[in-house]
């Protein structure tokens, strides 16, 4: 049993997708926005996804307090149409790596196991 | 860290997303989303187009759109949607759309029911609706009807067709309207070694102009051609004969053909899908009046108005309305009587070309009208049937509804949520009904008579038909589902609390009323498809005055073999004189015209000695030219004197025989044997030597009227139809009849051989086709009925458990529930009866010009559709109360 002082859970427990998201968030840094996490995705994490869905995780983790947005300035690229880009807040850092630490748990000793069958 | 990759993105050839996607995605995404996504979207389009090219990228685009579209964005919840307006709506109205589909699919039996009983109903009234659409409401294919009129003059006895020197008259003083004249007729092509028959139309030249119908190929008549046919004889042939007889040759413009052993050159082919003027027909080629004798017997017809012999179609002017176009004819009437005082009793009337018999087919209007006002009461009944089926589910759903009231869902939102689930199941019966009016819709060619015309009634389902059926489908939705909706929405919400609260009064009222208002639609139906079926019988049954049976018809026309009045006499006497020798004959005789066949009757304006008529009265006589023997072989009862003999030759004194409703009509008390009349002012007497029975000329329904057989010999008319009587199977003569002919002349030939009781049946088809499709709805009306009344009680039972239950566990015999389930469903179908008493009198006179022989209040035909529907319910109701005696005490009443 692990004795070290625990933080405060968060108390909800993040989706798959959710974890995804806020992973890109934090490679791609405060000028994230929509359609960088989608390509980030698909690129990095070779899996198909739309902008659409990349968009209602966002509004769902935003409303959970996980991320926050901010309206950027209009570009001359896209027509003129501003960006919203997005940014994890400490509770969705926190909830990340609550997140990760439970895979890592689950993951302990099984590793070998793992990498077998991949 | 990484930055975003914009700065190697431009627009590369100005690519932009497919904008109808965009557009849609306006309406789903929320607007405070709507700025940045599609900026995003549009960003990874232009780099999709970078990498994979326009198509591919476009393609993923609309992926993406739907995508979009199927995806739930968090802040469109349903209890937040509460301003509705613009986008708004339109975001609404997906989300309930999506939700309706979800509802369908989660219950597909119900959908099963509810789509199948909605694709026939709809179906049906999309069917009867394009028959309409054909018949009255587009009645010349290939033709903007909406401003053609037919011009008709009449008089004390009946409607007659005009005169050319009549027709030149109206012509010069409509100037607000274009008038044009045309008849149709029968002549025969000579086409390599054959001779084809042709239906034709002798029109003006202005024909074509006046129908707004331009050649695919050529010119039509230039105007001079009405009077003068120039240097050569102009005739336009159809689509269908360009292919038919000249395998759509290109160069058959310029072409000379023989009709009627007359060279005429082709001018021009009409379009495809114009069939003529004439209702119904095809038409083959048109022929300017110029060359009307070469068609149409009888000799020059320009110059004489006495000669009544075509029709007048004119088209009003865009902006004179048809009261403007009446009053100039009113005018020219009175010029006329001027010059002709026997037109004083003349008027001349402009109608719309749906009200016209033109082509006899106008007779199917009340045929259509009937089935129309059907069709709708099946649909109501479908109706109500569905919305019963709603009302049931609306109980299991109430729980549903409760939370989403405790929500916040406005009510206006669930009855729209519940108006598009109902518009979604009657927009998928509405695509059914389609199918089902595909497949049916051609079966109206199917109730032609069966004559030998070239009656094409091709239905298309053209747009008025899927606005109808779209307009259909709406009306439907409100029927069944508005009332559902605002009751179910009115649920309380602490109706959630007890999901089996037997508060459920005022919907098991409604329900009934449901039920009721099915039954006695239902035997409204019955009782107007058993009115149609005896009115069928009856008339199949009726003495028309002539002994239908045993009797071979073959139609022969000399005029189009060039014969002229002498040899075409001879040709009769030998055609009558070798029928007689025909084997197994026992009476024969030759006639111009068939009793009840939908064809027009010759008549003349006649003056009969001793006789003085009112003021304003022209005698007028329909008569027809017959052989000798032909009250016999007619099996026609002579009264007196005697019948048309072969010595009634033209030199012997004319005679004639008359029907008993002229001998009455114009010799009263005296003795009509040996009395005298004669045609026009100036013909030479015709002595009447027998009165017959009188019969039924055009259909059985008309009263008895004056008419005259005259001898063939004496009034020669080049187109005949040989009659033979016989004791065996009359079409075995036809072969006999055949070689006759061969031997008189080789170059004659006989069409359209058949027997009198099958052309005797065209004129019933009004009748078989009433009969048939009420009786098929009606059948449909006994089967909603049932399954309603099923539904209903099955559902009463079901809520009424417990109460059963208890009644068992207090010793009631299942005898005893079996009986109180099945007095139920028969007190409503008694109560029902009682209304459907009252609508199917309504519907009985509604259609009451289509009944024979029988009153819309038949008490027979009520009382058996009343027993009928009665038997219907007792079965419906067999299966819930059997259900119902077995409910189990314990297990019924366990629940409290």
């Amino acid at each position: 049993m692990p004795s070290t002082r625990q933080p405060k859970p968060v108390p909800f427990n993040l989706g798959e997708f959710e974890q995804l998201v806020l992973l890109t968030l934090l490679r791609l840094g405060p000028d994230a926005y929509g359609a960088s996490i989608q390509a980030e995705i698909e690129q990095r994490g070779r899996r198909e996804t739309s902008v659409s869905a990349v968009y209602t995780t966002l509004e769902r983790l935003e409303v959970k307090g996980l991320v926050r947005s901010r309206v950027g300035e209009p570009t001359p690229q896209r027509g003129g149409k501003r960006k919203k880009h997005y940014q994890m807040t400490a509770l969705g850092t926190r909830a990340l790596q609550q997140s990760f630490n439970l895979m890592k748990r689950m993951v302990e000793g099984v590793e070998s196991l793992l990498k077998e069958t991949s | 860290m990484k930055t975003t990759r914009e700065t190697k993105r431009g627009v590369p050839g100005g690519a932009r997303p497919p904008r109808l996607a965009t557009w849609l995605l306006r309406f789903r995404i929320p607007a405070e989303h709507i700025e940045y996504v599609t900026g995003d979207l549009e960003e990874w389009f232009c780099d999709q187009v970078e990498r994979h090219g326009k198509r591919v990228a476009s393609w993923r685009f609309w992926l993406e759109t739907f995508s979009a579209l199927r995806t739930s964005w968090p802040r469109g919840t349903y209890t937040q949607l509460t301003d509705l307006s613009g986008d708004r709506l339109m975001t609404a109205f997906f989300q309930d759309f999506r939700y309706a589909v979800h509802m369908m699919r989660a219950r597909p039996g119900f959908t099963f029911a509810a789509l199948l009983t909605l694709a026939l109903c709809i179906g049906a009234n999309a069917t009867i609706f394009s028959w309409i659409n054909r018949v009255l409401l587009d009645p010349l294919p290939g033709v903007d009807s909406s401003r053609l009129v037919e011009l008709r003059q009449e008089s004390a006895m009946g409607s007659f067709a005009l005169s050319y020197p009549d027709y030149v008259d109206y012509r010069d003083r409509m100037p607000s309207s274009l008038l044009a004249g045309r008849e149709n007729w029968v002549a025969y092509l000579n086409a390599g070694g054959g001779v084809e028959r042709l239906e034709t139309e002798v029109v003006t030249a202005n024909f074509f102009e006046v129908l707004g119908v331009q050649p695919v190929l050529g010119r039509s008549f230039s105007p001079q051609e009405t009077e003068s046919p120039g240097a050569e004889a102009p005739v336009l042939i159809s689509y269908g004969l360009w292919q038919r007889s000249f395998g759509g040759d290109a160069q058959i413009l310029g072409r000379k053909i023989t009709i009627n052993s007359q060279t005429f050159t082709v001018i021009g082919v009409t379009p495809q899908r114009f069939q003529g003027s004439t209702m119904a027909l095809q038409i083959d080629a048109w022929v300017p009046m110029s060359m009307h004798a070469a068609i149409v017997p009888g000799g020059d017809r320009l110059k004489n108005r006495g000669v009544h012999w075509f029709k007048g179609i004119a088209r009003l002017g865009a902006s004179h309305s048809l009261e403007r176009a009446q009053s100039e004819v009113d005018a020219a009437t009175m010029a006329i009587v001027e010059a002709a005082p026997e037109y004083k009793t003349v008027r001349a009337r402009l109608i719309s070309l749906s009200q016209s018999d033109n082509g006899g087919i106008a007779i199917l209007r009340p045929v259509l009208l009937s089935l129309m006002s059907v069709v709708v009461l099946i649909l109501l009944i479908a109706c109500a049937n569905i919305a019963n089926l709603l009302l049931a589910r609306a109980t299991s759903r109430r729980r549903e509804i409760a939370i989403r009231l405790s929500m916040g869902a406005t009510r206006r939102r669930l009855v729209r949520q519940l108006l598009t689930e109902g518009l979604v199941l009657s927009l998928c019966g509405g695509a059914g009904g389609l199918v089902v009016a595909y497949l049916s819709s051609g079966l109206l060619a199917s109730f032609a008579p069966p004559t030998d015309l070239p009656i094409r009634m091709d239905v298309s389902l053209d747009s008025r038909v899927l606005l109808f059926t779209f307009g259909v489908s709406t009306v439907a939705t409100l029927l069944f589902a508005l009332i559902p909706a605002l009751r179910l929405s009115r649920t309380g919400l602490t109706a959630s609390i007890s999901e089996g609260s037997s508060r459920g009064g005022a919907r098991n009222r409604m329900r009934y009323a449901l039920v009721v208002i099915q039954v006695s639609l239902s035997l409204a139906l019955l009782v107007a498809a058993g009115l149609s079926l005896r009115s069928l019988r009856n008339i199949q049954a009726f003495d028309a005055g002539f002994d239908r049976n045993g009797v071979l018809l073959a139609s022969l026309d000399l005029f189009a073999a060039g014969y002229d009045r002498q040899r075409g006499t001879q040709v009769l006497r030998d055609l009558v004189d070798g029928l007689e020798s025909i084997p197994g004959v026992t009476s024969r005789t030759i006639a111009r015209h068939v009793p009840l066949g939908l064809t027009g009757l010759s008549s003349s304006s006649v003056e009969i000695e001793g006789y003085q008529p009112a003021a304003d009265e022209v005698p007028i006589i329909p008569f027809t030219p017959v052989g000798p023997d032909y009250l016999r072989t007619m099996g026609i009862t002579l009264l007196k004197g005697r019948d048309i003999a072969r010595s009634d030759e033209p030199e012997a004194p004319r005679v004639a025989v008359i029907s008993e409703a002229m001998a009455e009509r114009y010799w009263g008390g005296r003795e009509a044997l040996g009395g005298r009349f004669r045609f026009g002012s100036n013909g030479p007497w015709v002595t009447v030597v027998g009165v017959a029975r009188d019969l039924k000329w055009r259909e059985v329904r008309e009263r008895d009227r004056a008419f005259a057989y005259l001898s063939v010999f004496q009034a020669f008319h080049p187109s005949t139809v040989i009659h033979l009587r016989t004791s065996s199977d009359p079409l075995m003569l036809a072969g006999a009849v055949r070689d006759l002919v061969r031997r008189i002349d080789p170059s004659l030939t006989l069409s359209s051989v058949r027997t009198l009781a099958g052309h005797v049946s065209a004129s019933t088809f009004q009748q078989r086709m009433a009969g048939s499709l009420l009786g098929t709805f009606g059948l449909l009306a006994i089967v909603l009925a049932a399954v309603g009344l099923y539904g209903v009680l099955a559902f009463t039972v079901g809520q009424r458990t417990r109460e059963i239950g208890l009644r068992i566990a207090l010793g009631a015999m299942p005898r005893q529930v079996f009986r109180m389930v099945v007095r139920h469903g028969l007190l409503l179908t008694g109560i029902g009866l009682g209304f459907g008493m009252a609508a199917a009198y309504a519907l009985g006179l509604a259609m009451s010009s289509l009944l024979f022989g029988v009153s819309p209040a038949d008490p027979w035909t009520m009382t058996l559709g009343a027993c009928v529907l009665l038997a219907t319910s007792g079965l419906a109701s067999f299966l819930p109360a059997l259900r119902a005696t077995r409910v189990d005490p314990t297990v019924a009443l366990r629940g409290d």
